[in-house]
């Protein structure tokens, strides 16, 4: 069954939008991912075009992570001070990278930007996660109680900072600043590259900031909604590019999949999983890194200049 | 469409040369004043007919017939890839300003055999002279030939050769295909009408292609309203995360 994009300016089948939705949904219910890094890509290579994908997938980002979000406040395992300088910084990246990804859009760089943002992004968090999984896989196979790694010492310069102030929930005594740097950096990947970056977030919070695990993925869960929700209406407002029927199929099907993925996720074997995972990022990134080395078919392209583009 | 839409799009329209002197009547319409573009839209064709009556004087044929179909006019742009530093990316690129996002050049005979190169040129009855006519200036000239390219394969530009069937010495038609990426707005059909190798009448007919439905109604608020439209995106987008969470409770 067919279904006209207005914005996108394509017609794609209903089940295919909703099918990719469930998927990448499934996946981000097991790992507690928000998924948006997966389904970019996805529509870039099903011919979506660049601006669409990006700023539609934000919207998506926001449907798949209320109701995670609305589970870990009702539990009361979210920072919502923290939260709040976060969302601060991220607004403020948000908005210069939108700003960015319009500069680069007039360019007629845009393509070439995010190739080469996904294949560094995916590539190195790919290793990264291959690599620990291998060998906590390859630890856990020769002796049989894992050695609990030691989180690395506090990091003197961050704790050296001004304008320090409490954080209740997370016990913490640390400066704005940090968390309004991490919140800002965040916000420009999201804006450019249409991810929440959950899954970048996270480490960030844990490792620089000492954040607590049991409130980490509630307050990265709140920064998400509020920063997506700022980039999709910047997005809206200044590339008018979100496509809203195109977001809502794959947000209908991410949160459907998402619910059995999380129910999934604790009947499978975490480590082997994981691997998957990396492997797929790392597939991702190599067909990203494929798309700007080989040579085109055809190396002319046509486009039809929208509303506000130059 | 809102008659103030209407009335723009006439304004962008690709504007026509001046007509000749008309030496014979031509009665000209097309089956569907009206192409609604639905959700599952396919694309469809508009049958365009017409007749030729001969005035007092008129050369006495045979006739031939060259029917000029245009949409409303974007700004394209071409960009062509090169390698740098192992890196296939965008370099030269040329901007075809307020060019038709349709253009159809259909006739009842190659149109070399009806009419000379100066009329070819002067009635725009070339795609290669489109482009060169609406390219920016000081953009390279070298990527018209595949600015004409990509727009025949995306089915933006189309030509016929004998696609103006004569049914007798005076009564034509043709089929205009319209695809199913088709831009809103007016398309204006001209209908030359050649006798010896000259223009000796011409007239027009219109038809409008629109989206109906939601999807017109929400690419128009995304236009229209971007403010309004992007709340509600987020709106939506919360509340389909809300009752996901509801209805399947983790």
């Amino acid at each position: 069954m067919p279904i006209y994009l207005p914005i996108a300016e394509l017609s794609v089948d209903v089940f295919f939008l909703l099918g990719i939705g469930a998927a990448i949904g499934f996946i981000s219910g097991i790992f507690g991912v928000g998924g948006g890094f997966l389904l970019t890509p996805m529509l870039l290579f099903t011919g979506v075009p660049a601006p669409v994908a990006v700023a539609s997938v934000t919207a998506q980002v926001i449907a798949s992570s209320t109701s995670g979000a609305l589970s870990y406040f009702r539990r009361g395992a979210m920072d919502e001070k923290l939260g709040g300088f976060l969302v601060l910084g991220g607004v403020f990246g948000s908005a210069l990278g939108v700003w960015i990804f319009g500069i680069l859009s007039a360019m007629g760089q845009l393509d070439l930007f995010l190739s080469l943002g996904y294949l560094l992004l995916l590539g190195s968090v790919g290793t990264l996660m291959f690599i620990e999984s291998a060998r906590s896989l390859l630890k856990r196979n020769r002796e049989k109680p894992a050695v609990r790694r030691r989180l690395p010492g506090q990091i003197p310069w961050v704790q050296r900072l001004p304008f320090r102030t409490r954080f209740r929930k997370s016990q913490l005594y640390i400066s704005v600043l940090p968390v309004m740097f991490i919140g800002f950096v965040i916000g420009i990947i999201g804006a450019l590259l249409g991810i929440g970056g959950g899954f970048v977030l996270v480490p960030a919070l844990v490792y620089i900031l000492r954040v607590p695990g049991k409130v980490v993925v509630g307050t990265s869960l709140l920064h998400l909604i509020a920063v997506m929700a700022v980039t999709c209406f910047l997005h809206a407002l200044q590339t008018q590019s979100v496509d809203t029927i195109l977001a809502f199929c794959l947000m209908v099907g991410s949160v459907a999949g998402a619910q059995f993925g999380a129910s999934a996720g604790q009947h499978l074997p975490g480590e082997q999983l994981r691997i998957l995972l990396a492997l797929l990022i790392l597939a991702i990134a190599i067909r990203f890194a494929l798309g700007i080395v080989i040579w085109p078919d055809d190396p002319f392209t046509l486009t039809k200049l929208g509303f506000g583009e130059s | 469409m809102p008659p103030l839409f209407a009335l723009l799009a006439m304004l962008v329209l690709f504007p026509f040369p001046a007509a000749a002197q008309d030496e014979v009547n031509v009665v000209f319409l097309n089956s569907d004043p009206v192409v609604a573009v639905h959700s599952n839209f396919r694309g469809q064709t508009v049958t365009l007919f017409g007749n030729i009556e001969p005035l007092e004087g008129a050369p006495a044929g045979p006739y031939g017939v060259v029917i000029l179909v245009q949409g409303p006019s974007s700004d394209w742009v071409v960009r062509e890839k090169a390698r740098q530093a192992g890196l296939v990316l965008n370099s030269a690129s040329a901007r075809y300003a307020q060019t038709p996002s349709y253009y159809a050049i259909l006739s009842s005979s190659p149109l070399a055999q009806l009419v000379s190169p100066e009329i070819i040129d002067r009635q725009r009855l070339s795609f290669s002279g489109l482009a060169a006519l609406t390219r920016q200036a000081g953009d390279p000239a070298g990527l018209d030939p595949e600015f004409v390219r990509l727009m025949r394969s995306a089915g933006n530009f189309i030509e016929g050769e004998r696609s103006v069937v004569m049914h007798s010495a005076t009564s034509f038609s043709a089929r205009v295909p319209v695809a199913s990426n088709a831009a809103n707005g007016l398309y204006l059909a001209r209908a030359l009408i050649i006798a010896d190798g000259k223009v000796i009448g011409e007239t027009t007919t219109r038809f409008t292609v629109r989206t109906q439905g939601f999807e017109r109604y929400v690419a128009n608020l995304a236009r229209s309203n971007a403010l309004l439209y992007g709340l509600a995106t987020i709106l939506i987008a919360l509340g389909t995360g809300w009752l996901g969470g509801v209805l399947f409770k983790r």
